[in-house]
């Protein structure tokens, strides 16, 4: 037999009889000690995993909320889209109300989806009962005419467009003698527009507001921002500031 | 000499370790691992580590030691019966 098994052998034995020993409470003072002795670090470092493991609970907890509390906030920002929608819509259709239009007409509300050109988009169409040639207005000013209808969607043509042709009159916005001074065809030129075949002999002013006399009539249009008259010819012709500003409209109104 | 002082520290470490928050024997893993490397140097540390480990956890004294040293006594039985097997084979193809 070895050395080493003898000691081997010999540390076996030793056990059994501490085991024995112990069992018989021979050794409990030992025992005592030595857990006084290890009880602070064994509470050391059970109280430091607590803590790690207090704080990896905490923060994905923390992480868990912060992902609620950014879906609760998105769910907030389309609430105040849509509040924000709703109050652009109340007030478009309280301008509509204020606005001195017929009583007898009847409007259909729509949302501009687009702008090509002077192409503006609606987002109504066949369905909606849209057709060719219907007047959209904001407040009480002509913004356009439908030129095409798609079953969802419409297609207005601009007054400022090159294609345009209304026939128009002129009202002085002077406080002494308001009245229609003058008629004329107002032809879109892309950004503003013209008013042609005035008569020579009208008295066309800068600030002289400009509406429709066909139907439908008396509908704003723009205001006369330079006049332009040529002696030797018959008519006299006037550039004409559209009130609208077609990037701004959000809201119109088809005139049923 | 360094290292043993280092093993003990260790054990007493994992010791703690284990019964505190640690359920799995680091203990006894390492004593599996450090038989390879000391062999016959291992069973004194496999029974005061054994000893050490009764006394924190605060079970009855004598039966980790006996558990540590039989595990560490098979693990030296195993390893110089595969050195020898290997030992052979070494001798055998030597020859060739």
């Amino acid at each position: 037999m070895g050395k080493q098994t003898r000691i081997f052998l010999i540390l076996l034995l030793l056990s059994f009889a501490i085991f024995l020993f112990d069992h018989f409470g021979f050794l409990g003072p030992v025992k005592s000690f030595s857990q006084g002795l290890f009880l602070p670090a064994q509470k050391a470092i059970y109280q430091s995993w607590q803590r790690v493991r207090g704080s990896v609970g905490r923060d994905r907890e923390v992480s868990e909320l912060n992902k609620k509390v950014q879906e609760q906030e998105r769910e907030i920002a389309n609430c105040k889209l849509l509040i924000a929608n709703c109050m652009v819509q109340v007030g478009e259709q309280r301008k509509l109300l204020g606005a001195p239009l017929p009583s007898e007409w009847e409007f259909l509300q729509a949302q501009t989806a687009g702008l090509l050109g002077d192409s503006l988009t609606l987002d109504k169409g066949k369905k909606d009962g849209v057709y060719v040639g219907q007047a959209v207005i904001s407040e009480n000013v002509l913004a356009g005419k439908v030129f095409w209808v798609g079953e969802r969607i419409a297609k207005a043509r601009l007054i400022t467009s090159k294609e345009s042709k209304i026939l128009a009159k002129v009202v002085s916005a002077a406080r002494e003698g308001i009245g229609i001074k003058a008629r004329g065809v107002l032809v879109g030129d892309g950004q503003n527009m013209k008013l042609h075949e005035v008569l020579q002999s009208e008295n066309l002013s800068e600030g002289d507001l400009v509406a429709t006399a066909e139907d439908p009539a008396n509908l704003l249009l723009g205001k006369i921002k330079k006049v332009e008259k040529k002696e030797a010819e018959l008519y006299q012709e006037a550039e004409v500031e559209p009130f609208l500003d077609p990037k701004t409209l959000e809201i119109v109104f088809l005139i049923k | 000499m360094i290292s043993k002082i280092i093993f003990l520290i260790l054990a007493i470490f994992l010791a703690i370790l284990q019964t505190t928050v640690f359920p799995v024997n680091l203990l006894l893993v390492s004593i599996v691992i450090l038989a390879f490397v000391w062999q016959d140097e291992i069973p004194p540390f496999a029974f005061f580590s054994g000893l050490l480990f009764d006394l924190i956890r605060g079970a009855p004294l004598g039966i980790s030691s006996a558990l540590f040293l039989i595990t560490a006594g098979c693990t030296i039985f195993v390893k110089k019966a595969f050195f020898f097997r290997h030992r052979d084979h070494l001798i055998i193809t030597s020859r060739k």
